[in-house]
């Protein structure tokens, strides 16, 4: 299960380079989906990636498993996001057209080192989504589960899994990325 | 609120449904889809008198697993008393009325209320209460205090549930619709399992508008769906989705089969596994085996709320690549005149090969569920009806057509499946004015 912080896991310094780097790549990530800047932020993924947000159920305390292994609200590789960019960049995504004003906030990160090159991330996301003349905002929270690789190329989204708070996803749609 | 001493239904103002719904020429008032009085009557003569689907049973495969649902807008326990007995209570304690089970999946010998520690069986007899000799100085008849039981009957591994005493048989109720469950939920010998948990997510729109889309209409596929066109997912052809049977049922229930456009070679059932086929050749009857050769795009309704689609679709990941079919059924749970909770499960045949249902499972999240690319502008749409729908104008001068098809005729051809009415194609209305027929009987009848 997420959130579960293993005493003994070591993470790097607040104040280490590489820290700042990688927190710094989820601010970016999250301004170029807050603009809709789907393409761009496509640069960030790695081709191997595996992005996940598996489904939440409600159960006793004794049973650790409240995040489904075989549903999914997403279960994507980097040939799937990029479709799903493709739709987005189509005139007809009515779903998102008009879009989405949408702002992700990022907080509560934590690296540790698990090679040379790649790092384990986890993260707090809060998005508010507000749309055509609605007073209300519809909200999202969530811890998610990344690795990070540093490449030649800079760094590079290998894997997300995102865990979120309600069992009951509180919007009509997911057509955004968390 | 209602006056029952008129034998039609009236709402506060006067109205009868009979001025709301005129199924028979398709004109249909939108106050149906925006109105709390006609929301809570719903609750009363639809939800509460017919059969309400609440589980999978593959969902609690083994003793003492349960899950909670709904039947109308009362929460019930699903709990698997023993291999072939499934019960479906009411999901309140008989002493206070405390929320007696607060998860929605699990297994338990007993469910006991955390208000007072009375403890029921899964058959709903209360089993004992703390210290109840000494605190009800033996006045404390335990047989009295049995949770509320509905009834339950199942068909294909679909499990329903009512606490009318006085409807039909799960059997009378499905009538011909248990022709096409056969085909399209239990279809091979071991037939189909729900893979995970169900997907929940909230839309503000009436749940009459995603029954109706998918008892009914096809039509709006290459409109709302086009980005499935630029994507290569669909054909370009306005046409496409119309070539197939529509088929409206009594009680409410409705089917399309769309098929392949003449000429344009489209695999055959579903574009389904060979095993599957095979496995399936074994099961059906030949008329029901032909009915699936014939399918490829599948949503059905059966009335008022559970719905079904099983379709094969292109991924849209590689270049030369081949449909993949999947299967998902649905409830749209009211939650208020404006205001759904859908449940969407995803399902696959249990004889399928590891491989086939993962990728099957993947291409259903992608176009279906909460961040399905198809299931979003479907949405879009229930939700817009909503918005706009609820002025005093539209309620009272607005009328709405499902006229489509009206002056069709209705002959079965060579479909080789039964139904009360049969359109020999999908671009038609008739399972609209089906579907609203019967919600208005209901909805009229004095109870």
């Amino acid at each position: 299960m997420s959130g579960q912080v293993k005493p003994t896991s070591l993470f790097i310094n607040f104040n280490d380079p590489i820290y700042l780097e990688i927190y710094g790549f989820l601010l970016t990530e999250a301004a170029l989906l807050d603009g809709n800047q789907f393409r761009e932020w496509t640069t960030l993924l790695s081709e191997e990636l595996q992005y996940i947000m598996p489904v939440r159920s409600t159960r006793e305390n004794f049973i650790k498993s409240h995040f489904s292994k075989e549903m999914f609200h997403f279960n994507e590789n980097y040939k799937s996001m990029i479709l799903r960019v493709r739709r987005m960049e189509t005139n007809y995504a009515w779903a998102e057209d008009p879009a989405s004003r949408a702002r992700r906030f990022i907080t509560n990160v934590r690296v540790s080192r698990l090679d040379d090159n790649r790092f384990d991330v986890k993260s707090y996301i809060l998005m508010t989504r507000n749309r055509l003349e609605a007073v209300e905002y519809q909200l999202l929270s969530a811890e998610r589960c990344d690795i990070i690789e540093k490449t030649e190329d800079g760094l590079k989204l290998v894997k997300r899994e995102i865990f979120a708070d309600s069992t009951i996803i509180g919007m009509k749609n997911l057509q955004l990325f968390l | 609120m209602i006056n029952k001493t008129l034998k039609e239904t009236q709402l506060s103002d006067g109205t009868k449904i009979s001025d709301l719904v005129d199924a028979e020429k398709g004109i249909i008032s939108p106050r149906i889809f925006s109105d709390q009085e006609i929301y809570e009557l719903e609750q009363e003569k639809i939800f509460s008198k017919v059969w309400n689907f609440v589980a999978h049973e593959t969902e609690i495969p083994n003793q003492g697993d349960y899950v909670t649902r709904f039947v109308a807008n009362d929460p019930v326990i699903v709990v698997r008393e023993a291999e072939n007995k499934i019960n479906v209570l009411l999901n309140v304690c008989m002493h206070k009325g405390m929320h007696l089970c607060r998860t929605d999946a699990g297994n338990t010998k007993n469910f006991r209320c955390i208000y007072h520690g009375w403890t029921y069986k899964s058959d709903g007899t209360l089993m004992g209460a703390p210290a109840a000799k000494e605190a009800y100085k033996g006045a404390f008849d335990k047989n009295q205090f049995k949770l509320v039981n509905a009834r339950v009957e199942r068909y294909a591994g679909l499990i329903f549930a009512t606490f009318n005493q006085d409807a039909p048989s799960l059997d009378e109720y499905l009538g011909d619709m248990k022709w096409y469950i056969d085909l399209y939920f239990n279809r091979t010998p071991l037939g189909m399992e729900v893979l995970g948990e169900p997907a929940r997510w909230i839309i503000k729109a009436n749940w009459k508008s995603a029954a109706d889309n998918f008892a009914s209409d096809s039509y709006h596929t290459v409109m709302t769906h086009y980005s499935g066109v630029e994507l290569g997912q669909l054909p370009p052809n306005p046409m496409f989705a119309s070539f197939g049977v529509q088929v409206a049922m009594e009680n409410g229930h409705g089917i399309g089969v769309i098929g392949a456009p003449p000429n344009i070679p489209l695999p055959e059932y579903l574009a389904l596994p060979q095993e599957i086929v095979e496995a399936a050749q074994a099961k059906l009857t030949e008329p029901q085996l032909e009915a699936l050769r014939r399918s490829n795009f599948v949503p059905g309704n059966v009335f008022p709320n559970f719905s079904l689609l099983n379709v094969m679709q292109l991924p849209g990941l590689e270049e030369n690549e081949y449909p993949i079919p999947f299967m998902s059924m649905r409830v749209w749970q009211p939650k208020g005149p404006n205001e759904f909770e859908l449940l969407s499960w995803f399902l696959v045949e249990k004889e399928a090969p590891q491989e086939f249902k993962e990728a099957s499972r993947d291409n259903y999240i992608r176009n279906f569920g909460a961040s399905g690319m198809f299931e979003a502008d479907d949405a879009e749409v229930w939700s817009g009806i909503a918005r706009v729908t609820k002025g005093v104008t539209a309620k009272k001068e607005l009328k709405l057509h499902y006229i489509m098809g009206l002056d069709a005729e209705h002959e079965p051809g060579n479909w080789p499946g039964p139904g009360k009415k049969i359109a020999q194609t999908t671009y038609t209305e008739q399972n609209s004015r089906n579907f609203f027929g019967y919600w208005a009987k209901l909805m009229s009848e004095e109870s």
